[in-house]
């Protein structure tokens, strides 16, 4: 009879041992930025003397998407190309335009943004007031040689667009 | 019922398709404030961050004190550049003077490094911390 309490008890204790195990799972919310590529741009070549992003003239603009998680932490700062990171010999002069819009906004209030941005040079600057995900456009047009009409010479163009997002 | 699931397919595929065109290529960094505390060294500060990669076109990642300006401030680390494999993160420390932390220095950023490619404007994603 003792026996049998023995082990009842000991069968027990190891059941009780096995409902005390748990697994916890543990996470952080913190504010931070992320900075997503939706869509890699690429330029068209609509004329000798031209590279573009515009769709219409067979370009790719790019889109970006930032996360925020928390409302005014951060500002979002836009660079699009004045020069080429890596091209041809370029012997002409060379004219670089561009333009950082919103392009689709997560939360109404967002759209805020893009009336309320500020462009410094080739730099455009949106605070990011509000969580949640905004969408950007960024597009980028060369133009080669003073009179509009030199011939890019062939070989790979590559410029950089740099997003920046800036804790306040 | 045909159009029924025809519906579900057609959501489910937008779904499926906006998950992984939004999803496959983002670049984080915590915190947003980074603290500095007494290093092992004299009179140098250290910052510890984690920075996040999800951008499957970027290995590698540089680091960069900058001040408000935007401009450089000297500092140190174990790598300027850091090879960081998507869907991974990695811790990393910042060393900086004391005299640079309470004059020059405000952010720390993390900025992508990309390689030469062809025929294409490339972004280049920086997240900056700011010094607290």
């Amino acid at each position: 009879m003792i026996k049998k309490f023995i082990t009842l008890g000991f069968l027990l204790s190891i059941c009780s041992g096995a409902w005390a195990t748990s697994t916890p799972i543990t996470g952080t919310v913190e504010a931070k930025c992320a900075i997503f590529t939706t869509v890699n741009p690429k330029y068209g070549n609509p004329n000798p003397y031209t590279l573009t992003t515009l769709p219409a003239s067979g370009g790719t603009e790019a889109i970006l998407r930032t996360d925020v998680l928390a409302a005014d932490y951060f500002d979002l700062l836009i660079t699009h190309p004045n020069s080429f990171s890596s091209s041809p010999t370029l012997s002409d002069s060379v004219g670089f335009t561009g333009a950082s819009v919103v392009s689709a906004v997560g939360v109404s209030g967002m759209s805020v943004y893009e009336t309320n941005k500020l462009v410094v040079n080739n730099t455009t600057r949106f605070r990011l007031l509000l969580a949640g995900a905004t969408w950007f456009k960024v597009s980028s047009v060369m133009v080669y040689g003073a009179l509009d009409t030199t011939a890019l010479p062939a070989g790979n163009y590559t410029s950089l667009i740099t997003a920046t997002c800036l804790a306040r | 019922m045909k159009i029924l699931l025809l519906g579900f397919l057609l959501i489910s595929l937008t779904v499926t398709f906006v998950f992984w065109k939004t999803y496959g290529f983002a670049h984080e960094m915590t915190p947003a404030y980074v603290k500095f505390k007494a290093s092992y060294v004299e009179n140098v500060s250290v910052g510890k961050l984690n920075i996040f990669n999800r951008r499957d076109d970027i290995r590698f990642y540089g680091i960069e004190v900058l001040n408000e300006k935007l401009k450089p401030v000297p500092f140190a680390s174990t790598t300027k550049f850091m090879e960081i494999k998507t869907n991974t993160s990695k811790s990393f420390e910042v060393y900086i003077r004391n005299k640079d932390l309470k004059n020059k220095a405000y952010y720390v950023c993390t900025i992508s490094k990309v390689m030469k490619k062809i025929d294409a404007p490339v972004v280049a994603s920086r997240i900056c911390s700011r010094i607290k």
